[in-house]
């Protein structure tokens, strides 16, 4: 199999399983418009993978994960925790800065370590360019039973999105939880910009279309998927840096999306 | 207008004190230290050989960390603030660097100033760019300014140093210049081994190095019906095995140390300094290391080590991951043990990836003994 050949179908693949989970997760977090909540998480990831560093544990192995997986469950606890009563305190402020206190306690850990500079460029960029079957028969396969998780407590999430769900803050905390625990797996892959691009992105392009729920996650999924499939083909032909080619692609398709809407909105209205 | 006069007069007086204060630095008194802040842990190191007793030297960056992406701190500014003499390379590696010199407010060590100190001076650099672009990646405008790397270099950078210190603390010239004239012997004993520089003269040989024609003239000349490369001593002997060998860098660090033993740079992982490989060059590298047998990856240990690996595995090569400067691995404890670990680290990544005869995998030339 040619190198060109082997690198797209790897790539596909891997993009195919990851996009339909965040989609999904995706949506979630565009209805309930905690769209930071997302980069806290993804951080918090990165934040524990240098942590782990720190403490002599490798990048992207089983103790750096569990390292990772506690600092988000912190962060999914204060995420579900922390809402002001304070109506002039906006919850995206208190999510913000938890995002800012993260990524600068990831500088500061990463000023500490033997080659924390490429550690923190490397959780900031990712290294998905890298990756290899093993690494997505993992992703495969944590991202299935999270999936099924999601499906079998559908009713409570999508409940929990329009706000009539009992015992709100628990189930806040399973959905931050759950969020969390795939950037546990994507950041060290797709680094923290990508990871939020693949969760937020084909979610509000689905989100301008359709407000049902299978209908959106097909449409989000489609053309996340489409979009990627056209960054990672565009990034070979032109040698260009595949991650940020594939946040311009998934960018591009957004501002597309937009146009449609927009044009759509202008027929409906003549 | 009279008052405007004065008002002038008394500014010209403050500008003309605050000149001399700057500039005029006495040479420290008996028993007082030299204060010498080094950019690089290997300017220190050779900054401590040469000053001896008579400095204090600190260094700004670490062993282990990339000169090019330093994030300035207070204390760095507090360092440079109380400096007497500011080692540095003088190109644009440490970029970060004016940004310091120009809070810290210690107008002694600023470039062009008696406490500045740029080691580059009348070093021949070699990738010089032709064309200036950001299109070419994170490009040295002066040429490659990772000069630490050779120890022909080195030999310039202790002069440079030499004569900073001097300049600086005039009543120390002839200890500088001791301890200076016994480093370059130390030098030229590492490199060529005791032989060499006998026959041809140090100073030709590191000529010869620098231009990469060092290694060839050996080969090619006889004395006494023995090759010259058979008197060769020191780090050139324990090269010999990889003369004329290709290997593939991460980044642009390596040139002058793989110019110096006659290493072809076949190729990098970073296409252009400082960018991320796209997966058509990491094919199309990958693709060219199984074409020509590479079976050597060589890189600084503050590069992702996974993507060097993860090159090396498609291929079959052995990665050499090392540390650039002193410091920046426990072995490493000065500039001489620094060339000594990339030496034996490349000569073992040579013998993992069989690329050594029986003959060849016979332990390296030790170091003379003091």
């Amino acid at each position: 199999m040619s190198e060109s050949l082997h690198f797209l179908i790897l790539q596909l693949s891997l993009l195919a399983v990851v996009l339909v989970l965040h989609t999904y997760i995706g949506l979630h977090i565009v209805r309930r418009t905690l769209i930071f909540s997302d980069l806290v998480l993804d951080q918090l990831a990165a934040l524990g993978a240098l942590v782990g560093l720190a403490l002599g544990i490798g990048y992207a192995t089983p103790g750096s994960y569990l390292v990772s997986t506690g600092m988000v469950l912190i962060g999914a606890g204060l995420l579900a925790g922390i809402k002001p009563t304070n109506p002039l305190i906006p919850r995206e402020a208190v999510i913000g800065t938890l995002y800012a206190v993260a990524l600068l306690a990831s500088l500061l850990v990463g000023d500490k370590l033997s080659g924390g500079e490429a550690y923190v460029n490397k959780t900031l960029a990712g290294a998905m360019v890298w990756v290899s079957w093993p690494l997505v028969a993992v992703t495969v396969g944590v991202y299935a039973a999270l999936l099924l998780f999601h499906y079998a407590y559908r009713d409570k999430f999508i409940a929990l999105a329009e706000g009539t769900a009992a015992k709100e803050r628990w189930w806040d905390f399973l959905l931050f939880a759950t969020q969390g625990i795939i950037t546990i797996l994507i950041v060290p892959i797709a680094g923290v910009l990508l990871a939020y691009a693949f969760l937020m992105i084909p979610a509000a392009i689905a989100a301008m279309f359709t407000r049902r729920w299978g209908r959106a996650v097909a449409i989000g999924w489609g053309v996340g998927f489409g979009a990627c499939a056209a960054g990672c083909v565009g990034s070979w032909y032109w040698g260009l840096p595949y991650g940020p080619t594939l946040i311009l692609a998934l960018g591009a398709a957004f501002l597309v999306a937009m146009g449609l809407r927009a044009a759509r909105r202008e027929r409906a209205t003549d | 207008m009279k008052g405007s006069r004065i008002l002038t007069m008394l500014l010209a007086l403050v500008a003309i004190v605050a000149v001399a204060a700057g500039e005029a630095r006495p040479a420290p008194r008996e028993g007082v230290k030299l204060r010498v802040v080094a950019t690089l842990p290997d300017y220190a190191d050779l900054a401590r050989v040469i000053g001896g007793d008579r400095v204090a030297v600190e260094a700004i960056v670490r062993g282990d960390q990339d000169a090019h992406f330093i994030r300035p701190k207070p204390s760095f500014v507090e360092m440079v603030a109380r400096a007497d003499v500011l080692v540095t390379t003088g190109l644009d590696l440490e970029m970060w660097l004016p940004t310091v010199i120009d809070k810290c407010g210690n107008t002694h060590v600023r470039s062009g100033q008696p406490g500045y100190v740029a080691v580059s001076e009348g070093i021949n650099l070699l990738e010089k760019p032709t064309k200036l672009s950001r299109a070419e990646g994170g490009v040295h405008i002066y040429g490659n300014p990772h000069l630490t790397c050779s120890p022909v270099n080195m030999k310039r950078v202790a002069r440079n140093i030499a004569t900073g210190l001097i300049r600086n603390d005039p009543e120390g010239e002839a200890y500088y210049r001791a301890n200076l004239e016994r480093l370059l012997a130390r030098i030229d004993e590492r490199l060529f081994g005791k032989e060499l520089p006998e026959l041809l003269g140090a100073e030709t040989l590191c000529r010869m190095a620098h231009n990469g024609t060092l290694v060839p003239f050996l080969q090619k000349h006889k004395l006494k019906g023995r090759p010259l490369a058979d008197y060769a001593g020191g780090w050139l002997k324990a090269m010999r095995p990889l003369w004329g060998t290709a290997l593939v860098s991460y980044h642009k660090n390596w040139v002058y140390f793989l110019k110096l033993f006659d290493l072809e740079e076949a190729g990098t992982v970073e296409p252009k300094p400082g960018i991320s490989p796209s997966p058509k060059h990491v094919s199309e590298l990958v693709t060219m290391m199984k074409e020509r047998h590479i079976r050597i990856i060589l890189a600084a240990n503050y590069f992702d080590e996974q993507k060097i690996r993860m090159v090396a595995s498609r291929v079959g090569a052995e990665p050499v991951i090392v540390p650039l400067y002193g410091g920046g691995a426990p072995e490493a404890t000065d500039y001489f043990a620094l060339v000594d670990l990339w030496i034996d680290r490349l000569l073992a990544g040579a013998q993992k990836a069989g690329m050594l005869s029986e003959d060849e995998k016979k332990p390296q030339a030790e170091a003379p003994t003091p």
